[in-house]
């Protein structure tokens, strides 16, 4: 139970403002690597993540239930030379992503190019719409 | 050498495109400059580098199409075209850049002039 309180409304304010300066910092937002996008058509997903620098020998994909995950290391490539700018980012990376649906394991199929990942998926049969007779 | 995504905010408005400056890293040896530049999404042949006075300019056009017969359903990422210019010092070799693109990252590589080069001094006894 809950006791109503004069000063409830204030706690919420600094509540709030607290909320907007610790809970989502934007310097861990950005880390988020890699970007993706998702597609979708004929039983069919692609998944497109941008990867720039990072080797097919630094990525491992695994299928866990219903998501695939991406992990691995961009690793650092002139690290014997002092720098001058320093924009990128490097060090190991994971990123989750939930699929629309189940997908057959023996179907997936993964190719780097330019620096994108694309990973086709193609939809299990059991997850298919199937139609019930009706007797 | 300066970078100037400032120059390409400017480029930008009078192409009336929108573009994107690559992320990239400077770094200095004693032969020269590597600058790692990234640019997913462009193929070698999209790619320009063009080297006019002290601005070295690199394009490059990205080609986004959805796969075929796939509609986008989720969406973290939008690419542009990139573009950027970098100022480069009088030390630099204009003759002599090289560009190799890897894994989505331009690598290119100025040579800095024999002149420009650390050099060890020979010590004479008189």
């Amino acid at each position: 139970m809950r006791t109503t309180d004069v000063y409830d409304d204030l706690y919420d304010l600094r509540h709030m403002v607290e909320r907007f300066f610790d809970d989502v910092p934007s310097h861990v937002r950005r880390r988020e690597f890699p970007y993706v996008n998702i597609y979708e058509g004929n039983d069919e997903v692609v998944l497109r993540a941008i990867m720039p620098g990072v080797g097919v020998e630094g990525i491992n994909i695994h299928l866990v239930d219903n998501s695939l995950v991406i992990d691995g290391e961009k690793k650092i490539d002139y690290s014997e030379h002092p720098y001058i700018r320093k924009e990128r980012l490097f060090g190991t990376f994971s990123k989750s992503v939930k699929l629309p649906y189940g997908v057959d394991p023996n179907s997936i199929n993964a190719e780097m190019k330019n620096g994108i990942l694309t990973v086709r998926l193609a939809r299990s049969e059991e997850t298919k719409p199937r139609r019930i007779e009706i007797k | 050498m300066e970078s100037s995504a400032g120059n390409a905010r400017r480029d930008e408005y009078r192409r009336e495109e929108q573009v994107l400056a690559p992320a990239t890293d400077i770094f200095e040896t004693t032969e020269g400059y590597g600058l790692r530049l990234e640019m997913p999404g462009v193929e070698k042949e999209q790619l320009s580098v063009t080297i006019d006075n002290n601005e070295l300019v690199v394009e490059g056009k990205v080609n986004d199409e959805s796969p075929q017969g796939k509609s986008l359903r989720y969406s973290e990422y939008t690419l542009y075209n990139f573009y950027r210019k970098f100022i480069i010092g009088n030390d630099i070799d204009r003759a002599r850049i090289d560009a190799v693109l890897e894994n989505g990252v331009l690598n290119l590589n100025l040579h800095k002039h024999e002149a420009a080069k650390p050099k060890r001094i020979e010590v004479k006894v008189v």
